[in-house]
């Protein structure tokens, strides 16, 4: 019955009556004039315009059978020419035809014959019609002929075969046309063609709403659905005129989609589709075959994106100037392939007029595995079915997949059209592909993916969210990674996957599709991999092709790594563009504090809390924390407590701590303490400990504190607890929480501290000595620690490595102190140095190594620097250098003194 | 009266042209030979059919349609049988004897047919020359009564067929001196009048090839547009057919909005309403004519009306072009231009020398027309008129 519909001549009389419910007035009004016409002049011509699939020919064989089944109308004779007429070249092949339809069907013997005998004689068409015209007047018949397409018919004749057509019309009582076109002929509008406005033309226009209802309900009482299109009727009244919108109000094409969306069983209506789809093949071909190769092109752009579409997206398609497509829409237009859709604005919107005409280009020319191919079909299933509907149908659609109930390729079409389906959750989809390449070869499968498009959409969808690996999930499924290098890289970034956020960058930057905001991403992920260089390099970059934003960012860079004046530069630079950024003002304050500009720091953080920066609040009051404004810095630390109470708090401690002078303070100290105790933030529990050991003396407290930092992650907890161990002399605590500092935290400087810890106590030198190299391994260490080493070495009985390690401290401090020396304007480090140093020949001298001691003082010049050292060395090598030590100056006697006695009591004690 | 679009209207389906009518019979009773002069879908034709159906006088009124002939022999073959054939001839007992016995010089020589026992028997020889054959007939035979009234439709067509298939203009020439000498020879015109018509005009066709001398002889008669009453009476006689009634303030708006009242275009509207008219709606509003406009614009837009646009602009240069589309907009806001208002647009545009010739493509294209003889012109179409007016000269 499907197939039918799209065919009306094939359609059993009864049922093409029976199914006839749209256009009955203008088929009354045709059979009305035709019953009530005057025998003595020529009757009404009539001229059906409407495009293919809108009812035409149904109309034709309605009124034909209407003729038929008049009594009153015996003596007319409805004759259609369908196919018949392809052979007509000249106006008397047209005579020819109907005399050959008379003869064969209608009981005029011999007529085709009488009228082929007049062929070639002068003035045939002339003689041919009046031998026809003079036997339908003998049979008292007049002929109502039917021609579809006439405007074919009319392009085969030449300019005087029309006027005599014309004339015929006009003057012939016999013979009335009733024409059908799927366009508005030019002979009809053309003032100067012959048939200018010569037929009364009856515009078969698109369904309205309520012919489409009475469709549909025609269509479900015969399919047996009254109650479920009812149902849709009533309650989504709304999908008749999408239905209406979508299909142009053509008739052909509402049945097409009715029928697919009443079958979910097993394909037929797509079978159907595709059988009528090979019967308009041809005409089809032919229509796009006769088009200019540029107008092939436009109307290739214009059919495969199915929604209309601007002149501008066609250009881009077509890869035509813009003018050239304009004029080439106008004539195809003029030609009514397409229509033009009046935005009101300026640029006008276009797409293929008879939709029918676009499905079957798209199922023809769309790429075998292009989703493009159904779109039209997606668009219908997204406005006829709820998500709902959707995904009952896509579930009874794989039931039937897996039940062997479908046609292959109609499976494989509507699955296709499924994927399409915008609102469908992406698991069905995905449990949708899997049941289809299971069951279906590869070669009809291949292209069945979720689209990259609705992939990339609801990554984006996610991303906006922030639900950045969900995005990133869908983002890796995408065919074409190339599109998404970048939006990988930031949503990596912003889950703190730097590696994975680089190595979508380094794609990118391979790919060469970077633009300014690929760079300023890829600056902020090495900004987070402490890859300076890097970071500064791709955010120059992003700066010099044009962003804006990265110039924050680099200015932060460059604060990072004491630039201070191309920090400042990018801050300003940036603020001309973002004066309202909060956190650019905040980063200036900074700034402004590291390089002591105190005022324009102070100003730069006000701005920030203007801005909206609550954290400014909190690096202001520190500002002034440390620039000793006691009261502003309590005012900040207060107004920042509503955002920060827990580190406010601690700033506040401290301050009142400080000032322990005043009671109130000091309780007021307490209570922010208490109601901060319990926080799980590391930092103020670890600095809880720190106040309860340095101003509150409540080492319990102070180690509990430390312990709950730890706990909470905090790295210098144990260290800092270790030592509290060793300060109160629980020589195995400290040990034990050294060790877990070291092993938790890869805290290489509590080996130091744990080697100091054996070595102070003499627990074990060989144990001190072990954790230092081992320390000396994973790190570099300072001065004082290798001096340390030196010493341990010593202890551990290596005087020959001891002094190596010692020489070579003494050349680097040398250098070390020329520097200084040049500069000569702070010696604090000097010193230090030096106290280590002096340290180490004590300890050297204690175990009576005064050779050794001797040749490092002299080779190293050494002897004048350390006066007080050498003298008591001298005191010690009397026997080398009998008088040398008497040539100490009264002003060191008592130093040199001190040292003697200093490395005698070592020796002792070491004996001991 | 049924709403006959397109074909001519005839029978009871023909408005009455009462004005066109007497006119026409006044100068043929005088012995005149005349054309109707009209742009295309006044109703010319509707006309000559009037006249043919109608036995209005004593003459033998007989219609042809020559629009398909491009050959001057055809030509006056086509009249030669349809006068043989007609009542006056074939069903004049009197007539036919004359024939029969060749009772003259002229019809001695008639090769085309012979009148035999059984009636008219036609020669199989097609290569007579039968202007001859028309000339020896009509100057042979003596009517019963009256004249042969011959109406010839569409004839400058015929003329422009002999032109586009021969070389040169000789041929179109002779042939209206032939068609002259038809008119003016004594012997021949006391017995036949011609009437012709043409949607192109009969004139321009023929200044076209400097033979204007050949047919001033000619009288040319205007059709006019139906007056309001006319109008309106048409109206309602269709509107009954229809079963639909108008107000009469809502008529008065629909024949205001017409503005030309040529039955075609009044007959184009209120088919329009009809059309979008549901069934059971009787009463037509004045909201339902406004739709009408639209919709017969919609309907025709861009194909039909972009075509009379575009064409101005391949066919005419810049200058040229500006007069015109000047001109158009002139007409279409103030209903006509004159004369003098048409001059005064081609000075701006330094047109003077041109701009008759302008006016004459225009009205032969069919945009516009003169009612009074060149003195004002207007547009054909209201429908294009008003199409021009919303989408050209605003």
């Amino acid at each position: 019955m499907k197939t039918t519909l799209y065919n009306p001549a094939n359609k059993r009389k009864e049922q093409l009556i029976e199914e006839f419910v749209i256009r009955t007035k203008i088929f009354d009004s045709i059979i009305k004039d035709v019953k009530s016409s005057s025998d003595k002049y020529p009757g009404q011509h009539y001229l059906l315009v409407g495009q293919r699939g809108s009812g035409k020919t149904t109309l034709i064989y309605r009124i034909k059978y209407a003729i038929e089944d008049d009594k009153t109308l015996k003596h007319i004779i409805p004759l259609s020419l369908g196919e018949e007429q392809y052979g007509i070249t000249e106006l008397v092949n047209l005579w020819e035809k109907i005399s050959e339809i008379l003869e064969d069907y209608y009981g005029f013997d011999n007529l085709y014959d009488d009228v082929q005998a007049e062929l070639h004689k002068p003035n045939y068409e002339e003689k041919c019609f009046n031998i026809l015209i003079e036997r339908l007047s003998d049979q008292k018949k007049k002929l109502i002929l039917f021609i579809d397409n006439f405007g074919d018919l009319l392009k085969k004749l030449d300019e005087i075969e029309i006027h005599r057509l014309r004339e015929i019309l006009i003057t012939c009582t016999s013979l009335r046309l009733i024409a059908a076109s799927p366009v508005l002929i030019d002979e009809i509008f053309d003032y100067q063609k012959p048939l200018f406005e010569f037929f009364k033309t009856v515009p078969l226009k698109g369904l309205s709403n309520e012919e489409i209802e009475s469709l549909l309900l025609k269509l479900a009482e015969l399919n047996h659905s009254t109650e479920k299109i009812k149902t849709i009727l009533k309650n989504d009244p709304e999908r008749v005129q999408v239905l209406r919108i979508l299909t142009g109000g053509i008739t052909r094409t509402i049945v097409l989609l009715y029928n697919i969306f009443v079958d979910n069983v097993d394909g037929t209506s797509i079978k159907d589709l595709q059988l009528t789809l090979d019967a308009v093949t041809p005409l089809y071909k032919h229509k796009m075959d006769d088009l200019p190769k540029n107008q092939q092109k436009i109307v290739d752009a214009v059919a495969k994106s199915w929604d209309a579409t601007s002149v501008k997206e066609i250009s881009k398609t077509t890869r035509i100037e813009s003018k050239i497509i304009s004029a080439q829409l106008r004539n195809l237009e003029k030609n009514q392939l397409i229509e033009k859709i009046n935005t009101g604005k300026k640029n006008h919107l276009y797409q293929i007029k008879e939709r029918f005409f676009n499905i079957w280009y798209l199922m023809r020319y769309g790429r075998k595995y292009d989703r493009k191919r159904v779109i039209w079909l997606v668009r219908f299933l997204e406005s006829w079915c709820t998500k709902e509907e959707l995904e009952s149908r896509i579930s009874s659609h794989i039931h039937s997949l897996k039940n062997g109930q479908f046609d292959d390729e109609a499976a494989i079409l509507l699955g296709e059209a499924y994927l399409g389906c915008k609102k469908i959750d992406l698991d069905l989809k995905r449990k949708l592909i899997l049941e289809s390449k299971e069951i279906f070869p590869e070669s009809l499968t291949k292209g069945m993916s979720i689209s990259d498009t609705e992939l990339l959409n609801t990554a984006f969808e996610h991303y906006s969210d922030g639900r950045y690996e969900d995005a990133i999930q869908n983002a890796l499924e995408i065919g074409n990674k190339e599109m998404i290098y970048g939006f990988l890289a930031n949503s990596y970034y912003q889950i703190d996957d730097y590696d994975n956020a680089l190595k979508f960058s380094d794609k990118l930057l391979e790919n060469g599709d970077a633009d300014d905001a690929d760079y300023g991403i890829r600056g902020s992920i090495f900004h987070m991999l402490d890859e300076y260089p890097q970071a500064i390099e791709s955010l120059e970059t992003a700066v010099s092709v044009g962003s804006r934003e990265a110039l924050s960012e680099l200015g932060f860079l460059y604060l990072k790594t004491n630039e201070y004046d191309l920090a400042e530069k990018n801050f300003l630079e940036s603020l001309k563009y973002d004066k309202e950024n909060d956190r650019t003002l905040h980063l200036l304050g900074h700034l402004y504090e590291i390089t002591n500009s105190k005022k324009d720091a102070e100003k730069y953080f006000l701005d920030a809390i203007k801005k909206g920066s609550d954290r400014a609040r909190f690096c202001l009051a520190r500002f002034y924390d440390k620039n000793d404004d006691y009261d502003k810095a309590i005012e900040f630390y207060k107004s920042a407590f509503e955002f920060y109470p827990e580190e406010s708090s601690i700033g506040l401690i401290y301050l009142y701590l400080q000032n322990e002078d005043s009671k109130e303070n000091l309780e007021e100290a307490i209570q922010l303490i208490d109601k901060i105790k319990n926080s799980v933030d590391e930092d103020i529990q670890y600095s809880l400990a720190m106040i309860y050991d340095k101003f509150l003396n409540n080492l319990k407290k102070s180690k509990a504190h430390f312990k709950r930092a730890a706990k909470l992650g905090h790295d210098d907890a144990f260290h800092k607890l270790a030592h509290l161990y060793q300060r109160t002399d629980d020589f195995e605590k400290a040990e034990e929480y050294f060790l877990k500092s070291f092993e938790v935290y890869d805290d290489y400087h509590a080996l130091l501290c744990l080697a100091n810890l054996y070595y102070e106590n003499n627990k074990s030198n060989e144990k001190a000595l072990l954790h230092i190299e081992h320390a000396r391994k994973l790190m570099e260490l300072d001065f004082d620690d290798e001096i340390f080493y030196a010493t341990v070495l010593l202890s551990n009985n290596d005087l020959e490595k001891s002094v190596k390690i010692i020489e070579k401290i003494i050349n680097n401090f040398e250098d070390i102190t020329t520097n200084y020396k040049q500069n000569d304007d702070d010696d604090d480090d000097e010193i230090i140095e030096m106290s280590g140093i002096i340290e180490y020949f004590v300890e050297l001298m204690s175990h009576e190594y005064y050779d050794a001691a001797h040749s490092l003082l002299i080779k190293n010049e050494m002897g004048d620097i350390l006066k007080p050292l050498y003298f008591a060395l001298m005191n010690f090598m009397k026997k080398d250098f009998p008088d040398e030590y008497l040539k100490a100056g009264e002003e060191i006697k008592e130093i040199v003194d001190e040292i003697v006695s200093d490395v005698n009591n070592r020796r002792d004690s070491r004996l001991k | 009266m049924k709403n006959v679009i397109g074909i001519p209207a005839r029978g009871e389906n023909f408005y009455p042209r009462n004005r066109e009518i007497k006119k026409i019979l006044k100068a043929l009773s005088e012995g005149a030979n005349i054309q109707l002069a009209a742009p295309r879908r006044v109703g010319k034709t509707s006309i000559l059919m009037y006249l043919l159906d109608n036995n209005l006088d004593e003459n033998q009124y007989l219609y042809l349609d020559t629009e398909a002939v491009n050959d001057s022999n055809s030509f006056f073959k086509k009249i030669y049988f349809e006068i043989i054939k007609s009542k006056c001839i074939g069903g004049s007992d009197r007539v036919m004897e004359q024939l029969k016995i060749a009772s003259n010089n002229f019809l001695k020589k008639i090769k085309g047919f012979k009148v035999g026992g059984t009636g008219i028997e036609f020669s199989e020889n097609e290569d007579l020359d039968f202007y001859e054959e028309l000339t020896n007939l009509l100057k042979g035979i003596e009517l019963e009564k009256g004249r042969i009234m011959l109406m010839i439709d569409e004839f400058p067509y015929t003329i422009n067929n002999i032109l586009e298939t021969s070389e040169d203009e000789t041929e179109a020439i002779t042939f209206l001196q032939k068609n002259r000498s038809l008119r003016q020879d004594p012997g021949i015109n006391s017995k036949i009048q011609f009437i012709y018509t043409g949607s192109i005009g009969l004139n321009t066709t023929v200044e076209n090839i400097n033979a204007t001398s050949l047919i001033n002889d000619v009288m040319s008669i205007k059709v006019d547009t139906l007056d309001i009453n006319e109008a309106q009476d048409l109206v309602n006689r269709i509107l009954n057919y229809e079963v639909k009634t108008i107000s009469k303030e809502n008529l008065e708006y629909l024949l205001k909005r017409i503005e030309w009242l040529t039955p075609f275009y009044i007959k184009l509207i209120i088919k329009e309403i009809i059309d979008i008219m549901k069934d059971e709606e009787t009463v037509i509003t004045d909201s339902l004519v406004n739709d009408a406009f639209q919709e017969i614009i919609d309907f025709r837009n861009n194909n039909y009306f972009e075509h009379y646009y575009s064409r101005l602009h391949g066919f005419f240069n810049d200058s040229e072009f500006d007069f015109i589309i000047d001109t158009l907009n002139y007409i279409v806001n103030n209903n006509t231009a004159s004369k003098n208002e048409i001059f005064n647009i081609a000075t701006k545009h330094s047109m003077q020398k041109k701009f008759r010739n302008l006016l004459h493509t225009l009205i032969y294209d069919g945009y516009i027309h003169s009612n009074d003889g060149g003195d004002s012109y207007r547009f054909n179409s209201p429908i294009l008129k008003l199409w021009w007016k919303k989408y050209v000269s605003n």
